[in-house]
C-alpha cells in the first residue's frame, strides 16, 4: 500500500483495514485496532470477522458486504463492518464504525435515568422518611439523629449540585475567562478537596513535577471544579491502594496536568463512556459518578483545552491540556477604544512635537 | 541620547498605536508579541523602559516577565510600565508584587503614556 493511502487512512475516524484475500491483514489504522484486534501479516483474531473476510476473498459474498460485530471487551460495543474491494489491486478493505458511540445521546438519557436511580433514590427516600417523621403529630427532631438528617441532605445536595452545574455549564455560552489562575495553587486546592475520596480508596497521589509558574487565564471557579472532577475520576479509576503520579508542566504554549497510573488498564468501553454525562456503573451498587468527567471536559474545552486518556507502555495517563497564558484572541473592542483615545490626543501630540522641533537646537544644515 | 523602549504586546493593533504614540518622541523602539520573546529581546536590547502587556498567550504573561526582569541583576534597571485592560486593586497589587514601576489601564491616554515614558528616562528621574 502506498504512503498516500496510509496517510489518508491514518486521518479518518472510521477503522480501516487493508486485507489480502487469504485473510491476512496488510494495514490497519489506529481506529481499527481499537475496534477489532488484529496484527499485520496475520488473519483477524475475531473469528466472525475472519470468516466474513475469507468468504469475501473466495467470492462467496457480494460486495459491499455489511455485517455487525462486537468489540472484544467485557462491555462490548456494537461495530458496523463493511467489506469493499480495495481501491487498487485485488485486495479487500474492511471499514469499521462504532455504532454504540453513535447512540451517544440515547445513552446519555438512559444514563441520566440510571444516575437518578442509582445515586439519588436512596438519599431522597431517607430524607423523605425523616421529614415525614418530623411532620407527624408530635413529631420532632428528637429521637432522630440530627447527623443522619443533615448527612442525607448533604448527599442529595451534592448529587443535585452536580446536575445543576452540568446544566449551568452546558446551558451557558462561553465561560468568561479573563482571571489569572496560577495552576499549581489551583491543583493543590483541588487535591485537598478530593482528600476524602483518596482516603476512602487508600489512593496516594505523588507530585512528581509541579511547575509553580504556569498560569492560565479563565474562570477560577469553573476550572477548579473541572480539576476536582478530573481528580475524582482519576481516584475512582485507580485500584485501591494505588499510587498515582501527578505532574503539572508547561510546554511550549500549553499547560499539561497529567496523572499517571502505572499498571492500570482502561478498556475502550470505559474510555468512551468516561465522557458520557451521567454514566454509571453496570450495577447500581457500583455506580460511578461519571457526570464529573463530562463536566470537566466541557469546562476545559471552554478554556480552549482538552481532556483525554492516553496509553503509555505500562501506564494510563489522564491528561488535561490548557493553553498557557491568556487566550490568543484579538480584542477588537479594545483596539477601537484605544484608537479613539489616540485620535483624541493626536492634535496635542502633534502640537507638542512641532513645538519641540522648533525649540530644538539646530545641529546641522539642511538642503 | 536616544532611549530604547521595548513594547511587549500581543495585540498587533494596540502595539501599532503605542508605536505611533512614541514616534512623537525621540525613542528607539523595539517590539515583541509575547512574553518569552519580550524577555529575550530585553536581554538583547537592554531597553531603558519596557511597556508590558499583562495578559498574553504563552508560558510567560506580563507579571512573570516583569518578575524575571526585576530578579535579574543585569536587567533590573529596566523601568517597567504594565499595560492592562483591568485596573482593579488586586491587579495593581499583582503588578506591584511583580516589581512593576508603573501601571496604565487600557484604553490609556497616549499623552499620559508618552509623559510617563519621558519622565522615566529624564535625567531627573530617580534611579
Amino acid at each position: 500500500m502506498n504512503d498516500a493511502f496510509r496517510l489518508l487512512f491514518d486521518q479518518v475516524k472510521s477503522g480501516v483495514v487493508w486485507v489480502q484475500r487469504n485473510g491476512n491483514v496488510r494495514y490497519a489504522n489506529k481506529a481499527a485496532v481499537q475496534l477489532t484486534p488484529c496484527m499485520l501479516g496475520r488473519p483477524f483474531m475475531d473469528p466472525a470477522v475472519d470468516r466474513a473476510i475469507r468468504s469475501a476473498g473466495e467470492g462467496l459474498l457480494t460486495l459491499p458486504f455489511v455485517f455487525e460485530t462486537r468489540t472484544q471487551e467485557a462491555n462490548p460495543d456494537t461495530v458496523r463492518a463493511v467489506i469493499i474491494p480495495a481501491p487498487v489491486g485485488n485486495d479487500l478493505m474492511l471499514v469499521l464504525n462504532n455504532v454504540s458511540e453513535e447512540r451517544w445521546y440515547t445513552q446519555a438519557l438512559e444514563n441520566l435515568i440510571r444516575y437518578i436511580e442509582a445515586e439519588m433514590a436512596q438519599p431522597i427516600e431517607l430524607l423523605a422518611s425523616d421529614l415525614v417523621a418530623m411532620s407527624a403529630p408530635g413529631g420532632v427532631l428528637d429521637g432522630l439523629p440530627g447527623s443522619r438528617l443533615s448527612g442525607n441532605a448533604q448527599v442529595l445536595s451534592g448529587k443535585l449540585g452536580k446536575l445543576r452545574d452540568l446544566v449551568k455549564v452546558f446551558g451557558s455560552g462561553a465561560i468568561r475567562r479573563d482571571d489569572r489562575i496560577v495552576m499549581a495553587a489551583l491543583v493543590r486546592r483541588a487535591l485537598k478537596d478530593v482528600s476524602p475520596q483518596l482516603d476512602a480508596r487508600n489512593v496516594t497521589i505523588t507530585l512528581s513535577e509541579m511547575d509553580e509558574e504556569v498560569t492560565v487565564y479563565g474562570s477560577p471557579d469553573w476550572l477548579s471544579r473541572a480539576v476536582v472532577e478530573y481528580l475524582e475520576h482519576v481516584v475512582q479509576q485507580a485500584r485501591r491502594g494505588a499510587v498515582v503520579d501527578l505532574s503539572l508542566t508547561g510546554t511550549g504554549t500549553r499547560v499539561l496536568l497529567r496523572s499517571r497510573n502505572r499498571g492500570l488498564f482502561v478498556s475502550q468501553h470505559d474510555r468512551r463512556s468516561a465522557f458520557v454525562p451521567f454514566g454509571v456503573g453496570d450495577h447500581p451498587g457500583e455506580a460511578h459518578q461519571r457526570i464529573g468527567m463530562a463536566l470537566a471536559r466541557y469546562v476545559v474545552e471552554q478554556h480552549g483545552g482538552s481532556v483525554r486518556i492516553e496509553d503509555e507502555f505500562d501506564a494510563v495517563d489522564f491528561v488535561i491540556e490548557i493553553p498557557a497564558g491568556a487566550p490568543a484572541t484579538q480584542d477588537a473592542q479594545m483596539s477601537v477604544e484605544q484608537a479613539q483615545r489616540y485620535a483624541h490626543d493626536m492634535a496635542q501630540l502633534m502640537a507638542r512635537s512641532a513645538k519641540r522641533r522648533a525649540t530644538a537646537p539646530k545641529t546641522g544644515t539642511s538642503g | 541620547m536616544t532611549h530604547r523602549i521595548l513594547i511587549v504586546e500581543d495585540q498587533a493593533d494596540i502595539r501599532k498605536l503605542i508605536r505611533m504614540t512614541l514616534e512623537f518622541g525621540d525613542f528607539e523602539l523595539h517590539e515583541a508579541a509575547d512574553g518569552e520573546s519580550g524577555l529575550n529581546l530585553a536581554r538583547a536590547v537592554r531597553p531603558h523602559v519596557m511597556l508590558l502587556d499583562v495578559m498574553m498567550p504563552g508560558l510567560l504573561d506580563g507579571y512573570q516577565v516583569c518578575r524575571h526582569i526585576k530578579q535579574d541583576p543585569q536587567l533590573r534597571g529596566i523601568q517597567v510600565i504594565m499595560l492592562t485592560a483591568r485596573g482593579q486593586a488586586t491587579d495593581v497589587a499583582a503588578g506591584e508584587d511583580a516589581g512593576a514601576d508603573a501601571y496604565l489601564v487600557k484604553p490609556f491616554s497616549p499623552l499620559e503614556l508618552i509623559d510617563r515614558v519621558e519622565a522615566m528616562v529624564s535625567p531627573d528621574a530617580a534611579p
